[in-house]
């Protein structure tokens, strides 16, 4: 168990991932209000009053295990939710442009010049006879209306960008001829092409070894800080979030369940449920430690238990959870907001240093 | 204590290039494990993690070197006895995803008992026992035997593959990336699962992953592949917080964590510079990738034997192995210059 004092004073030094540090007057490039997803063609509801917003240039992370409406919110955010599931109630609006009246034409306008994405598998998203150069050039020329020349020279100039070594060279390549990697450079590449508002990255780095998925998540701090773009990252790893999110949106059964500054939230959370993610998260330390698992399981999709979804599997639970039939997201400090009643009187541990047992 | 699994100098190669002797998928890799222990294999896609568990079973085609189980040699069993040697139940794999690797028209007490029949395990009714006390160690409800794979969730579906490894009581259980496919909680179910069955069965375990944070937890000692090489080994803790080969170090700087203190930025121990010119041909499998190569990484580098804390065994491949450190502590290089992009053809 946790025996050290809580990392108060020196909150962990996120090195230089979290590039440009959110200043308070910026507009909000994403704005998402009330939301609410259904699947399996509206009976059971998926996604329950999500509220967020994404500022220029700020990097956001939601993170949640799967089932919990992360990649929901995310995909109804870029319009591509699957066959059967539907925006309900709310809105969600890119920078003044509301998502949920658009039809298709405005989609096509919107993804790809303001709205840019980048998935899991990288090589399922490119065309496999065609060089990833021409791919990446094709939208420039007819996005941009760049001559082919110009949409060469900017594919190129992109292809650097992302971090690959001789673009020039990988301009002409197919994706089988690239690593798992230089396909998802390839596809952020794609996705930055257009010079969005928004960069979303569902589960992009998950697919990737180590080394590659650092090197990645490098690239994606890199171009936030050079081109001031507005990252929704979403995850189920909270130590990728950790890494490059300046906020962090923890998704519980559907719900928002806490969020807040990242480097806040580590050390002290104010939901049960992010303070059980922390303790089953790597820690980076690497000395024989006691594996943590969080109890019980999260409730079947679309069920709705009354009051606290996470009451039965946390060891904070008391009579109070459950007596309402919904719970709101509270705020908890300046900038943080957690769906907890008991958040005030608890004393919840965050990623403090860990009892060495070795 | 004798060792459960020996590996000694193995060398695996695919297809045409087996007789070529040149790229080799694994060369020269030596491991052991003793039974009630956890033996951690990290590296990246395509580092030869999954070929060698699989060499130990008989599915990769091994050039080289000697594979001993449980003091019998089974190096290139052919026919009849490689099928005793399988059907014997002593070994055990565990597979990657378990939605896959489970028939998904058996039921779950099917599917345990499967491995029992094929190994022709007692009467039918003990076959029944062993099976309820395969579900009861690794945790699972008895009343799942009736349900279908497709009706459990991802951590029941892995338990259930691993009560239907460890069924037949084996010596050796080769579990390759068991946890991948499973979320936070789940994964550090199954690993505590792995920690208490190897003490129950007193088995060998060998988990091959390509997470650090997974084995960091459970394995009591760790050795890193890359490009079929064994780069490193030695006791997991030790070898995690105080790498001794420069890929070690780069896989500890990358992983992700909820916390990051006095730790080395990843970006110092990547190769900025273009790899050296003789990397392809030879040499050092980390040359091409290595901040720190020099004209001595030509040859590829002897196995060093260090002793460490408790004068546990640890072994490194590497010519600077003890002084690439030193180079981290001068001040970081100025930022690679920005490319400019070559000339449009």
């Amino acid at each position: 168990m946790p025996a050290s004092p809580r990392d108060t004073d020196g909150a962990p030094g996120r090195g230089d991932l979290t590039a440009a540090p959110p200043s308070a007057a910026r507009e909000d490039v994403l704005a998402v209000d009330g939301l609410h997803i259904t699947v399996s063609g509206g009976r059971t509801e998926a996604v329950r009053d999500v509220s967020f917003t994404v500022r220029a240039g700020e990097s956001v992370g939601l993170v949640g295990e799967s089932g919990s409406g992360k990649t929901l919110t995310c995909r109804s955010v870029l319009g591509v939710l699957p066959p059967g599931c539907s925006v309900s109630a709310g809105a969600a609006t890119l920078a003044g442009t509301d998502l949920t009246a658009l039809d298709r034409r405005g989609w096509e306008r919107l993804r790809g010049v303001r709205l840019g994405a980048v998935f899991q598998d990288p090589a399922s998203y490119l065309n496999p006879s065609l060089t990833v150069g021409r791919q990446l050039a094709e939208p420039l020329r007819v996005r941009k209306g760049l001559s082919r020349a110009d949409a060469h020279r900017r594919a190129v100039e992109l292809l650097g960008a992302v971090g690959l070594h001789e673009p020039a060279e990988v301009y002409h390549r197919y994706p089988f001829e690239l690593s798992g990697g230089m396909l998802q450079r390839v596809l952020i590449a794609t996705a930055i092409a257009g010079d969005p508002d928004l960069l979303v990255a569902d589960e992009a780095t998950t697919a990737l070894d180590t080394v590659v998925q650092a090197e990645v998540l490098d690239v994606l701090a890199r171009l936030r800080a050079e081109r001031g773009l507005a990252l929704l990252l979403v995850s189920h790893d909270l130590a990728v979030v950790a890494e490059v999110c300046d906020r962090v949106l923890v998704f519980y059964a559907g719900e928002i369940v806490e969020d807040g500054p990242t480097e806040q939230v580590l050390a002290a959370p104010a939901h049960p449920y992010t303070e059980a993610l922390l303790r089953v998260a790597s820690i980076g330390d690497w000395q024989r430690r006691e594996l943590a698992v969080i109890p019980g399981r999260p409730p079947e999709a679309g069920a709705a238990p009354p009051g606290c979804r996470f009451a039965p599997r946390c060891a904070h639970a008391a009579a109070a959870c459950t007596a309402t039939p919904t719970l709101a997201l509270t705020d908890a400090g300046p900038g943080r907001r957690t769906r907890c009643v008991r958040a005030a009187e608890l004393d919840l541990t965050g990623a403090a240093p860990q009892e060495v047992t070795a | 204590m004798t060792d459960l699994l020996r590996v000694e100098e193995l060398a695996v190669a695919f297809g045409r290039r087996a007789g070529r002797g040149g790229a080799r998928v694994l060369d020269g890799v030596s491991l052991h494990a003793r039974a009630g222990e956890i033996l951690g294999v990290i590296g990246e896609t395509g580092s030869g993690k999954t070929t060698l568990a699989r060499a130990v079973v008989g599915l990769s085609p091994v050039v080289g070197g000697r594979i001993t189980v449980d003091g019998a040699d089974v190096t290139g069993l052919r026919g009849r006895a490689l099928r005793d040697f399988r059907r014997s139940g002593r070994v055990q794999y565990l597979f990657q995803d378990p939605l896959r690797s489970l028939d998904p028209d058996l039921t779950v007490g099917e599917s345990v008992a499967e491995p029992l029949a094929v190994t022709g395990t007692g009467s039918r009714a003990e076959r029944a026992a062993r099976v309820a006390e395969a579900l009861h160690r690794v945790g699972l409800d008895e009343g799942l035997a009736d349900r279908l794979p497709g009706r459990l969730s991802g951590g029941q579906r892995q338990r259930v593959a691993i009560a239907r490894a460890v069924v037949t009581r084996p010596r050796l259980l080769l579990a390759d990336e068991p946890v991948s496919a499973l979320d936070a909680s789940n994964r550090n179910h199954v690993l505590r699962l792995f920690d208490r069955l190897r003490h129950e069965l007193d088995v060998a375990v060998v988990v091959i992953s390509h997470d650090l944070s997974s084995l960091a937890g459970i394995a009591d000692r760790i050795a890193v592949l890359y490009r079929g090489r064994l780069v490193e080994q030695g006791p997991t803790a030790d070898v995690l917080a105080r790498p001794l080969h420069p890929y070690t170090a780069l896989l500890t700087a990358s992983a992700p964590s909820v916390r990051r203190e006095n730790a080395v930025v990843a970006g110092r121990l990547r190769r900025v510079a273009a790899p050296p010119p003789w990397a392809a041909a030879g040499g050092c499998v980390f040359a091409a990738r290595c901040p720190f190569a020099d004209e001595h990484c030509r040859e590829a580098p002897a196995r060093q034997d260090r002793l460490a804390d408790g004068a546990a065994a640890r072994e490194v491949a590497c010519h600077h192995a003890g002084t690439w450190q030193r180079q981290l502590s001068v001040p970081a290089p100025p930022p690679a210059p920005v490319r400019t992009p070559a000339a449009t053809r």
